[in-house]
């Protein structure tokens, strides 16, 4: 997505002799690692910062332009390659413009650019290191369990459905629609009781109730079953 | 660079919504600013205290006055490590200069505490008190003056923060210490430096990293 300016004639703050690397995806290898020294053009990129400084928008515009490509080739000195480039420099820039405030105009500007880009990079790189990696071993995809339903597993829902309905069907008739209205139908408490005609104090304590007579009916049931 | 492009959009977001600021004051500035301030609560407790009594106990051990300079230059050192620590063009090395002083004060200090007999417990702990009670104000007050800056490694400057301010509260601490140096007394005042050094370098993400 990169579009790729080599030499970069006629931009107003680019050191003539900066060469910005091709983007990896290209498959053209890196020209040259990022020079810092003192370059013609980098005269002029503390002024422009400096008038960054003090809120004049298109010095701005224009130096976080050329400020691009010399992020990406100080990036990709790092190492870092692929999307992460693009990531690495939005990130730059993002913490260019939150610590612009602690740009000194009496120093060069490509050493606090260097800075922070190194930065940015290195935490890309750890952010990449932590990914985790996808690596190929059939035996391990074969012997991983299947996390989809079991064969049979319909057939028990069923049952644990039915054992349910009749512990319930045999609960007191408060206690009965109190856990059918509110726990199998969901319904709240004031729907239930327009439909009941109960009182929702009433309807809470024969859910309670109800909840407890449920609990003891289906453990004995369960301590009955086991052998 | 096509017009369209994320980094495009993000430079167009960031130059529209641009405003003016102000650049920081010097490193050094900065550093006498705290420096300053640090002094007066210090310039305070000495008119409270027994300076005669602290300087014929220093004048006794010379131990102790190698120790009193050095926490004090750690102080100074490390105030200036931590300011440095948040300006993104400044070597990361700067955070080794508190090193030779803090060598000097742990050095001194040890050698001075090796033949004195241990203090009492409660005694040690107004001491760790007295640190921490002084110390945490003077992180903050750092803090604020760090928070104009831009720390790459917010940890890193928040615990030299952490390290300025115990050293400059245990230099005062000196003015008011009315017993020998003992390694128990000495433990617990290094345990209280390294409390506020912790402290500093952990609230440091957060407070630094938020500022950024």
């Amino acid at each position: 997505m990169r579009t790729v300016r080599v030499g970069l004639p006629g931009r107003p703050f680019l050191m003539p002799g900066f060469s910005p690397a091709l983007p990896a995806a290209s498959g053209i290898p890196a020209p040259m690692p990022v020079q810092s020294a003192a370059l013609s053009g980098e005269a002029s990129l503390p002024a422009a910062m400096q008038a960054a400084q003090v809120g004049d928008a298109a010095a701005y515009r224009a130096l976080l332009r050329d400020c691009v490509p010399v992020i990406s080739a100080m990036a990709r000195a790092k190492g870092v390659q692929g999307a992460a480039l693009d990531d690495v420099v939005q990130d730059t820039l993002l913490t260019l413009h939150q610590a612009r405030a602690t740009y000194d105009p009496a120093r060069p500007f490509l050493p606090w650019l260097r800075a922070i880009t190194q930065r940015r990079a290195v935490d890309a790189l750890r952010r990449k290191g932590r990914r985790p990696k996808e690596v190929h071993e059939p035996l391990a995809y074969e012997a991983r369990a299947d996390a989809g339903p079991m064969p049979g597993d319909d057939l028990e829902r069923r049952e644990r459905a039915a054992i349910l309905a009749a512990a319930v069907a045999h609960l007191p008739e408060g206690q009965r629609e109190a856990i059918e209205h509110i726990a199998l139908c969901e319904l709240s408490l004031d729907e239930t009781s327009t439909l009941t005609g109960r009182t929702k104090g009433a309807l809470k304590v024969n859910f309670h109730r109800g909840l407890k007579a449920l609990r003891v009916s289906l453990s004995s049931r369960k301590e009955g079953t086991d052998v | 660079m096509p017009a369209g492009s994320p980094h495009t959009r993000l430079i167009d977001k960031l130059a529209g919504g641009l405003v003016p600021v102000r650049p920081l004051g010097s490193p050094l500035r900065r550093v006498l600013g705290w420096l300053l301030v640090v002094a007066f609560p210090g310039a305070g407790l000495a008119a409270v205290a027994d300076l005669r009594g602290a300087l014929s106990r220093h004048a006794a051990d010379p131990d102790l006055v190698l120790a009193a300079i050095g926490s004090i230059a750690t102080a100074v050192t490390a105030a200036a490590a931590a300011i440095l620590a948040t300006l993104p063009d400044r070597d990361p090395r700067w955070a080794l200069l508190p090193a030779p002083s803090l060598a000097l004060w742990i050095g001194t200090s040890v050698s001075g505490a090796e033949h004195g007999a241990p203090i009492s417990l409660s005694e040690a702990c107004a001491c760790v008190g007295f640190i921490l009670g002084l110390g945490v104000p003077f992180a903050l007050l750092l803090a604020a003056i760090l928070k104009g800056g831009y720390a790459l490694h917010p940890s890193l400057s928040g615990g030299l923060a952490g390290l300025a301010a115990a050293s400059a509260a245990a230099s005062i601490l000196g003015l008011f210490h009315p017993f020998a140096m003992a390694l128990n007394d000495l433990a617990l005042h290094a345990l209280a430096v390294a409390l506020l050094s912790g402290a500093g370098a952990g609230f440091g993400r957060r407070l630094l990293r938020a500022s950024a």
